[in-house]
Order: structure tokens, then sequence, then C-alpha cells
């Protein structure tokens, strides 16, 4: 469903592939548990979960965001940004996600995927008005996203307004989980 | 500029005293100084009495309160001292009449002509004076008597306005009673709006109860009309108005109108 | 001090004239405000001559319509001295004595193929007369409908307003199951609430209905395809078109007040704007080009130009466009945020949604345009979709109750509020019809 999701699955898939070639053992994979740490290895159980994620791999390669393995690997899980209230302001944390999206998406790897991004609100407010402020929120990630060399036409935006909240409830808490941005990748 | 002319206008006048001011300005500046001079006189002199002519309109109790708000006004101090000069004539008058006699009865024949023509000159001058006093005498007493009447027609006057407050004091409180009434029950209409404007006449027994309502005129808005109708006859009787004087509910209250004229509305 | 004294003579001396104009015409007295107080009515249930039990409580539904206008306090029946039905059977003495201003009595006679009809009186209890009288028949489905007609001549004759008892209200219901899963169903109901049918279901979110004048079609967003986009349905058939699917919004469908146009919003050159349909031609105008968020459109009257939303001078604020020349003026400076707004059909005021400052909930609000006074109507914290009813002397609206949406209809002056009957869900987003023949 998330881009980060069928990246793993993606992954995941090619090393269970590459397993079978290697037919070398039977331990089966760590799931990551010491991701990055024997990144070189071939011959034991535990060199396996370099090569889990080649998105990670592929952004890394690029060269074009600094930071661990590990590091990159979550800010490529997270799909969602978040912002402030009646705000489409990006936040910095939020930014290091995106170019870490950007770089994989610009990668060979990425190159011929295309997204949608999702605009999102809290209650507040009326919903037609809400309408339009998911979609600045989602324009803002698409326009990040172009100035960091996607081009417009592999990414597509909609708003939902508050009519698809995380948090149904009605306070800060569930507010803050649904001021959002979420970047989906389109199927097929 | 206005200056200007201030300094122009001297000038002129300095030119028409030394005698070469042009004819041009002579007469216009001078006719203009006379206009000014009398105006400011005129306004010295006349805006007092112009305010003691707005006393008089009003009944006297009202003249008279304001003179104590108003230190100049003086239609009150001015009948004092007249009626305290009356009495002072009466005694002077009655003196020189009796004094007069004794002096004739001592006299010769040549000397008794000189001194009769004397006397008769000094009698005639006397009757003259005394005429002359008897004249100012009856002037003072008609004065006087003016001012009595004048001053008991103020008194009664003042009475009559007093009782006539009274009466519209008392009319105003009940007719402020039932007005409030009728206000607290009154609920118009969704079509009401300012302008409409529906008058009946009430009959009104003296226990407050509503014998008779009748339109004399309507708003045009039938539903107006009815919420106007239904507070008349929530509000109704009005007990209150039995604690009035019935001189005054015979007067004001037997019958009388309601005008229902929403002025809290948009139009 | 010269001055003071002057202007107290001239006052003491226009009172004393004002004493004395008392004395000498005949007294009147002049009522210049009025308390309107809901006006007390006794409804009483009508008499029924027919087999088994009467199929609907047509004097219940009466007494609950002018409940809801908020110019009435119907009386509880258990305070009843008698239960007239006719005219001869009517005491005023006893209906004066209850408070009652007015009176409603009726019979219900059952005819033959499933009709009834229904006979009602209205009286003016304090005026001890009879105000109108009237016969309406129908079927068994149709008694509800009979009820609200009897309600609107009873309420026009009183209030000297056209009453809007038998106009319809649509709305959306959301059942969620999960996050992934919501059904959403458009609904269409009596103003009272009653008789609701879905006249649209999805799986995704509808939104912004908007009746056509002529009250027979509704303009709505639907997010069916995954986008949102812009739908007309004819009520009657169920036939449906889609008139905008553009890249980006199409929201805020509002049917112009001569029904050959729709105003709405559409984002397809990048920011929201307004724009307007033509449904005959198919053209489409585009009325504001601002690079804020130009939002939520409601036809003035006379349909020559457009309120709508915009946060261009920094908060949402709202603004009045002239089609003919684009001319914009901001109508709105209180408050923090107003928006969503409804034109009265008067044209003077407007109704929407406003956020003070400092204030955490969104309510309604009615702001008259002439003077530019603002009243909030309604302290629930997240109102929404207040739209005026064609007499405009109603407003519905949703909001928060019980952790769920509701409707809620409150009188214009806000003096009354009720809480409508609502099927399971969550309720929003109401539209009140036009008047219906």
């Amino acid at each position: 469903m998330k881009f980060a999701h069928i990246a793993k699955g993606v992954a995941t898939g090619l090393a269970v592939l590459w397993l079978a070639g290697c037919a070398s053992n039977t331990q089966t994979s760590g799931s990551g548990a010491e991701s990055g740490e024997v990144a070189g290895g071939h011959q034991t159980a535990a060199v396996t979960t370099p090569l889990v994620d080649p998105a990670v791999q592929a952004v890394i390669d690029s060269g074009k965001v600094n930071g661990s393995a590990e590091q990159i690997a979550n800010l490529l899980k997270q799909d969602t940004v978040h912002f402030g209230f009646d705000s489409d302001k990006l936040s910095s944390n939020d930014i290091k996600a995106l170019d870490v999206q950007a770089a994989y998406l610009t990668s060979p790897a990425g190159l011929n995927s295309k997204l949608v991004v999702e605009g999102h609100t809290d209650e507040r407010g009326t919903r037609t008005y809400n309408l339009a402020l998911g979609e600045r929120r989602a324009k803002a990630v698409k326009s990040y996203l172009a100035l960091k060399g996607i081009s417009a036409s592999r990414v597509e935006v909609v708003s939902y307004g508050f009519e698809k909240p995380v948090d149904p409830a009605h306070n800060d808490t569930a507010w803050a989980k649904n001021r959002r941005a979420v970047i989906v990748p389109v199927e097929g | 500029m206005k200056e200007k002319f201030f300094w122009r206008m001297l000038g002129g006048v300095r030119k028409i005293l030394r005698g070469q001011g042009s004819n041009a300005w002579t007469i216009p500046v001078l006719f203009s100084v006379v206009l000014h001079t009398i105006l400011v006189i005129g306004l010295f002199m006349i805006m007092p009495s112009s305010e003691e002519r707005t006393i008089n309109p009003t009944p006297s109790f009202v003249s008279a309160r304001m003179v104590t708000l108003e230190p100049e006004a003086k239609p009150k101090a001015k009948p004092k001292p007249a009626r305290k000069v009356a009495p002072k004539p009466k005694p002077v008058k009655a003196a020189p009449v009796k004094k007069a006699p004794p002096k004739p009865k001592v006299d010769k024949k040549s000397i008794a002509l000189k001194r009769r023509q004397e006397t008769e000159r000094k009698q005639q001058e006397r009757e003259k004076l005394r005429k002359e006093q008897e004249r100012l005498d009856e002037l003072q007493k008609q004065r006087e008597q003016e001012m009595l009447a004048a001053l008991a027609r103020e008194q009664q006057a003042r009475m009559q306005a007093e009782q006539l407050k009274g009466d519209q004091v008392a009319v105003a409180t009940y007719a402020g009673v039932i007005k409030n009434l009728v206000e607290s029950l009154w609920s118009r209409p969704a079509s009401a709006k300012r302008g409409m404007k529906a008058t009946f006449r009430i009959k009104m027994l003296p226990t407050g109860e509503v014998i008779s309502i009748s339109m004399i005129s309507s708003s045009g808005n039938g539903a107006f009309d009815r919420s106007a109708l239904q507070a008349i006859e929530k509000a109704q009787p009005f007990r209150e108005i039995q604690h009035l004087e019935s001189r005054l509910f015979d007067r004001d209250f037997r019958e009388f109108r309601f005008v229902f004229d929403p002025r809290d509305l948009l139009k | 001090m010269r001055m003071l004294a002057r202007s107290v003579r001239f006052a003491l001396f226009g009172y004393l004239l004002l004493l004395v104009s008392l004395a000498r015409a005949e007294l009147t007295i002049e009522i210049t405000q009025g308390n309107d107080q809901a006006v007390p009515v006794a409804v009483v249930p009508f008499s029924w001559n027919g087999k088994g039990v009467l199929p609907e409580d047509i004097a219940g539904i009466v007494g609950n319509d002018l409940r809801l206008s908020g110019q009435f306090a119907p009386l509880p029946n258990n305070q009843f001295l008698g239960f007239p039905s006719k005219d001869d059977e009517v005491y005023f003495g006893d209906w004066k004595r209850l408070g009652a201003s007015y009176l409603v009595v009726g019979q219900v006679t059952e005819q033959p193929n499933n009709r009834y009809k229904v006979n009602y009186e209205l009286f003016d209890v304090l005026g001890k007369k009879s105000v109108v009288r009237g016969e309406v028949s129908g079927n068994r489905n149709q008694l509800r409908s009979v009820a609200h007609n009897i309600s609107d001549a009873v309420y026009q004759k009183i209030t000297g307003v056209q009453g809007v008892f038998s106009t319809r209200i649509v709305y959306v219901v959301a059942k969620r199951y999960s996050i992934d899963r919501t059904d959403y169903k458009l609904v269409y109901a009596d103003m009272d609430g009653y008789r609701a049918v879905p006249v649209l279901q999805s799986k995704e979110p509808i939104l912004a209905p908007s009746w056509s004048p002529d009250g027979r079609k509704l303009a709505y967003v639907s997010f069916e395809t995954g986008r949102p986009a812009i739908y007309i349905q004819e009520l009657a058939t169920g036939r449906r078109e889609r008139i905008s699917s553009f890249r980006g919004l199409n929201s805020a469908p509002k049917w112009s007040p001569d029904g050959k146009k729709i105003a709405m919003v559409l984002s397809k050159s990048g920011n929201p704007d307004i724009y307007v349909l033509d449904l005959a031609t198919r053209t489409l105008t585009q009325v504001t080009r601002h690079f804020a968020m130009d939002n939520e459109p409601a036809w003035m009257p006379n349909g020559k130009s457009l309120v709508f939303t915009s946060n261009r001078g920094g908060s949402a604020q709202l603004y009045e466009v002239t089609l003919a020349n684009g001319g914009v003026k901001r109508l709105t400076f209180e408050g923090r945020f107003n928006a969503r707004a409804r034109v009265f059909p008067d044209g003077k005021s407007l109704a929407f949604i406003h956020k003070g400052k400092g204030d955490e909930s969104y309510n309604v609000a009615v702001q008259e345009l002439g003077t530019g006074r603002m009243r909030i109507l309604s302290s629930s914290p997240f109102e929404d979709a207040p739209d005026v009813s064609p007499n405009g002397r109603m407003l519905i609206y949703s909001a928060q109750g019980g952790g769920q949406g509701v409707l809620g209809i409150i009188s214009a002056d806000g003096r009354i509020s009720f809480r409508l009957p609502s099927s399971e869900g969550d309720v929003r987003e109401p539209a009140w019809s036009p008047f219906l023949q």
C-alpha cells in the first residue's frame, strides 16, 4: 500500500531469490535486526541483511543524502509528513524524509515509479475549506519533490480534507495526527 | 487673509480721519463701523432681555425656579422695593398740610395783601404740590394693586400648574404601566417590520377591564394586527388603574388609544 | 452657566408642553417594542373516524413543526381540559385559562382506496374567533405531508410568512468501520428529519450538496472515482451526470438562483479559484484569480455576484465578487475564520461559520450586510455547513453531539435550537431545499 512497504516487499523478494540461488545456509533472515553491521559479508546468515533493501542502497548510491543505512531506511519508510494548524509548511524533520524519498525517486531504481500525494486536515474549520487546505499540503510536498528533480507529471495530488482521519477523536493529539500528507506509490 | 483685511480697514479709517481717504472707502467704512457698533451694543442689550422673554410663556413656578439659577434676572427684585416705598409717602403727605395754616393768622393791611398774595401763591403752590403728591400716590396705589393682582394671578397659576403637573404625572405613570404590560406580552409575527402601524380604540371600566377594542387603522398586515390585539387581550384587565383618581380615569382612561409602532425592528 | 440655564429652561418647557399636549388630546399609549416570545399554541389530537388506529399522529407532527420554527410553544396535551375536534366543541375560556393564544383542532376521516381526509381549523383564542379552516387529503404514505401542509397553513396565518414545513433537506451520513472503510450516504428527508431515504451511496466521500432552485436536482461532490468530481443528480429518476472532473479540486458546487449555472471551486490552474459553469452551453468562466485559496461560493439572490471564502488577507474571510467586472469587496473583519457563507433569501444577511480571536470553537453566525453587524447564533464547538430555510426564518447546520455529527435547526434570531433525529452515523453537510410545489 504505502511506498516504503512496497519497496521493502520488493527487496525482501529479491533477497529470498538470492538466498535460494546461493542455498548456502538454512538460517532465515534476521529481518534486519543487525542491518548495516556487516555490510559486505556474503558468507554467514547475518550478511544477508544489507541487501534486504535495495531502495536504501539506491539512496546511498545516489550520494544525495548523508546518514547511516539505518537512518536512511527509517526515513525511506516515513511516507507521511505532518503540518501545523491551518498550515502547509513542511517541517525540517519531514524535509529530511522527503530528501531521501527524492533521492530514491531520482535513482535508477525509482526512476519509473509514479506516486500520489494525499492531503489531509484535522476537523477544525469547514469541510470544503479543509478540502482546499488538504490540497495545499499535498502540493507543498509535490513542489518540494519537484525542487529535487521529480517531474510534476510523476506526482498526482489529491485532497480528502478531513474525510479520512487517522484518528477520529476530537482532541489535539488526534488533530496533530490527522494534519498530514501521505505519499502513495501508484500501483501497476 | 483676515489680518490683511483688518489692516486695510484700519488704514482706511486713518485715511478718513486725516481727511485724505479716497471717496470710495469713506462711506462704506464709516457705515460699517457704525453698523458694527450698533450691532455690538444691541447684542449686549438684547441678549439678557431676550432671556427674560423666554421666561414669560412658561408658568410662573418655573420662572421662579429660574431666578435661582440666573442671578442677573430681576423680575422678582423690582416689585419688592416698590412695595416698601409705598407706606412712606403717607406721613410725608400729612405733615406739610398741618404745618401751613398757623402762619397767615398774624397780618397788617398792606403787608397783609402782600402776605395774602404771598400766602395764596404759596397755597397754590402747596395745592399744586399736594395734587402732584396725590397723583403720585394714586399712581403708586394703582401700581401696588396691579402688583398684588399680578402676584395673586401668579399664585393661582402656580397652583393650577402644580395641579396640572400632578395630574399629568399620575396619568403618565399609569399610561406607562399599561404600556410596559402590553409590550412585555406583544409577540410580533415574523412578518412584522418597522413602519407597520396599527391603532386601536379601547373602552375600559374603572376595574381595568377592557370592554371593547376597535381597530381605528390597520397596519395592512393581518398577522401584525392580530398579534397586537392578542397583546392587549393578554395584558388586560389593567387592575393597576383602580388606584387612579376617578376624575382622571374618567378623563383619560375610560376611552383611550393604543398605537402599535415597533421601532426596534428592521425595515 | 448661562448656556446650561438656558438648556435646562428649554428642557423644562418641552416637558411641560408634552404634559399639556397629553392632557388635551385623547390619551394615546404607544407600543414601540415587543417581547417576541414563542406563541403558546394548543394542538388538540385530531379525532379519528375510521377502522383501527390513526396511522399518523397528525396533531403531533403539526405541534412538532411549530415548535421547530422557534416561534411557537405548543402546550403539552396532558394539561388540556377538553379535546374538541370541531368549532362547536371549542370553549375559548378553557384555552385562555391554559395560556393558549391559538388553538388547532381537526378530524381525520378514512375514505375508500386507502385515502384519508383531514379537516382542520385554527382559532384565535384571545380574539375568540376562527382564523382559518381547511381540508387536505392523501393516502397513507402522504399523511406526514398532509400534516406539514396544515403546519404551513397555520404558520402562514399567524406569522404572515410562508411556512417551510413541506420543504425537504438533504445531508450526508458517514458510517466509519475503519480508516479504510467508511460508507457514505446522501440522504433526502423531510425538514423535520423524518422519512429519510438515501439517494446515493458510496464507499468514498460525498459532500457539499446543493439544490437546484426548482428543487428537482442536486449537485454534489463525490469521490467515487478516487478523485473529487461534481455530479448532478435528478431526484425523481436518480439519473446522474458528471459535470466537472478537472485535475485537482472540483468542489463546493452552488446552483445559481435562475438554475442555469453552477458556481464551483476548481484548482486546475494551480490554485483554488471560483468558476461558473453555464449548464446549457457548458462554458466555464473563471471568476476569481488569486494565489490564495478562493472557495465556497454562494450566489446573491439577484445572481449578479457571489460571496466566497478567501484567505487572501491572511486568514479565511468572506468576500463578494461582482460577476460583471470581477470587483472584489471584503465583507467580514471580525474574528480569525469566517467561511462557507450562505445568503438569506432577502439578500440582506449572511449565515456562515465563524471563529473568534482566541476562541477555539467554530459557530454559526449571521451578519447583516447593511450594517456589518454580526451575531453568533449557537455555541457547540464544531459547527459547519449552515444553510438558510427558504423563508429565511430558520437555519440548519451540523454540529458535534456525543462524538458524532448531528444536525441542528435554529431560529434565525438564534433564540431556539433543536437537534434533528437522525439515523445511525456521522451526519453532516445539510442543504435546505427551496419551496417545493
